[in-house]
């Protein structure tokens, strides 16, 4: 019995249950198109797109209205941008990544230090999250944008195998792939936002890419990578919720911490396999 | 012969077509066309503009002038009736996907977004796999499968999507020599029930003498027509300079 009040103990606090609600979402969002993250090399995109969010969220809040509200268009223009750099420019994907993630970044912290001594901005929020903190609409916010996540990539999923496998055989056999690439990029800034209200800008990567990257260690077929994917980050932001409530510890970077644990003890334990 | 007849038996027809990269003239007025059912290679040297020839007729790359039919229509309308066989280079590896599962592209365009492949589709896949051997591998990850196998799962889906026209990009790069000769008896086939093949090769000595035409391309069509008679030793000497000897000998 003491065993199962322990586990039950911390959400007798509704704030415990909708983190939980939130880490649930993201652990099953994260891992779907985490596949993809890691396999087309977007795991530094990821990165990118979170902290491009900043100044969308620092202006939000300068306008007195919620953060996320001013993420969204933040991240879908920065995916948008990169998208169309690479494509018309000709510039590497990287170096386009890299110009539009630090040009944004700067302009989150100038749009703080013009307005910090009007509006109360919590920096550690934005940075490393705060699960503990999100509040119903949250939670239908974060559900309705699963819901629309999910339906793209299940819609979608051939279509995503095979540009990602194959780009230019899918483009000469009638795939839309341009479309297809954008769709994708504004996915993943979808769910970046999404999981950014959990661990924060810094700490995304954690649930976007380790989870994956840990499965694709062990699974070989794509749709086995999600699945585990998805159960390894549930056991991470679960723990981390555990480990939030029990060691008085940040949630967001507990969760971030264990799955990179995990990711790191299945990394040595396949080396020791093979 | 009107120039109406022959864009009607001809899979492909290029006119005066050429291709400019920065102030890099790639392709300089090719001109050639090949015949439906046929097995065409088009051999050059590094840099010859063979890749950048199959890219144009795909659409991939435009002409700055001259023009491209590829089954009477433009290049980007016929694109469901081509499959595109890419070097092996520019395919992720790292993505996991089966043989059965790469055979299954080729339906993608045609079974749409939001549907699954219905009984038509995975007997399609199915009997495109049977017919290049490659049934037992069905659910083996095509990175692990040899060379010649992967670019026979390569033609599966090419069968799959029932594409008229076959374009092989490089393909028997990294095969061996036996692979090579399945991989050309399963194109031989293809051909015979109206299909047609163009494929970009540097490996003249063991495919030359199976082609049933050969366009030989540096930067302009050096010549076209049989192997007997497109490799003369003129035509060899314009490809590879002094190293014309190491490639071929009919």
């Amino acid at each position: 019995m003491d065993a199962i009040n322990y586990l039950l103990e911390p959400f007798g606090y509704s704030f415990m249950v909708r983190a939980l609600a939130i880490s649930l979402i993201i652990s099953i969002l994260c891992p779907s198109i985490g596949i993809f993250v890691i396999t087309r090399g977007y795991g530094f995109m990821g990165d990118a797109l979170a902290h491009s969010i900043f100044p969308g969220m620092v202006a939000a809040l300068i306008l007195g209205i919620s953060p996320w509200i001013g993420a969204w268009p933040s991240a879908i223009a920065f995916a948008l941008i990169v998208g169309y750099l690479i494509r018309h420019t000709g510039i590497r994907a990287d170096t386009a990544i890299a110009i539009m993630f630090a040009t944004m970044f700067a302009l989150g912290i100038i749009l703080i230090s013009i307005f910090s001594s009007h509006v109360a901005i919590d920096l550690d929020g934005l940075l490393i999250g705060q699960i503990l903190g999100v509040s119903e609409s949250d939670i239908v916010a974060t559900i309705i944008a699963a819901i629309i996540v999910l339906t793209i990539v299940f819609g979608f999923y051939k279509e995503l195998v095979f540009t990602s496998f194959d780009a230019t055989g899918a483009e000469v056999a009638g795939i839309p792939t341009a479309f297809i690439n954008y769709m994708l990029l504004a996915v993943i800034a979808t769910v970046i936002m999404v999981t950014v209200k959990a661990v924060g800008i810094i700490l995304v990567l954690a649930m976007l890419v380790a989870p994956s990257a840990a499965a694709a260690l062990i699974a070989q077929r794509h749709v086995n990578i999600i699945f585990l994917g998805i159960a390894i980050a549930l056991v991470a932001s679960i723990s981390g919720i555990y480990l939030a409530y029990y060691l008085d510890l940040p949630a967001g970077p507990a969760m971030a911490l264990v799955s990179g644990v995990i990711f790191g003890g299945t990394a040595l334990l396949r080396r020791r396999l093979s | 012969m009107t120039s109406h007849t022959i864009k009607a038996i001809s899979a492909v027809s290029a006119r005066d077509a050429r291709v400019i990269y920065g102030s890099n003239l790639v392709l300089n007025d090719v001109t050639f066309s090949v015949p439906k059912g046929s097995l065409v290679g088009i051999v050059g040297p590094n840099g010859a503009g063979k890749s950048t020839l199959l890219k144009a007729l795909v659409g991939l790359i435009k002409l700055d002038s001259g023009e491209v039919e590829v089954l009477g229509k433009t290049p980007y309308d016929s694109r469901r009736s081509v499959s595109y066989i890419p070097q092996a280079e520019t395919v992720n590896w790292d993505f996991p996907v089966t043989a059965g599962e790469v055979v299954m592209m080729g339906r993608t365009a045609r079974i749409g977004p939001f549907r699954f492949p219905s009984r038509e589709d995975r007997e399609r896949a199915r009997e495109a796999l049977n017919r290049v051997g490659l049934e037992h591998r069905e659910h083996d990850l095509l990175r692990e499968l040899s060379g010649g196998q992967r670019q026979r799962a390569f033609v599966a889906r090419a069968l799959a999507q029932n594409a008229e026209l076959l374009l092989l990009d490089e393909s028997f790069s990294g095969v061996d020599v036996a692979s090579q000769h399945e991989l050309v008896d399963v194109l031989r086939t293809m051909c015979s029930e109206g299909k047609t093949v163009l494929m970009t090769t540097h490996d003249l000595n063991n495919l030359a003498r199976t082609l049933d035409r050969v366009v030989c391309l540096n930067c302009h069509v050096c010549a076209y027509g049989t192997p007997e008679e497109a490799f003369k030793p003129e035509t060899l000497s314009e490809l590879y300079g002094a190293h014309q000897e190491s490639f071929i000998n009919f």
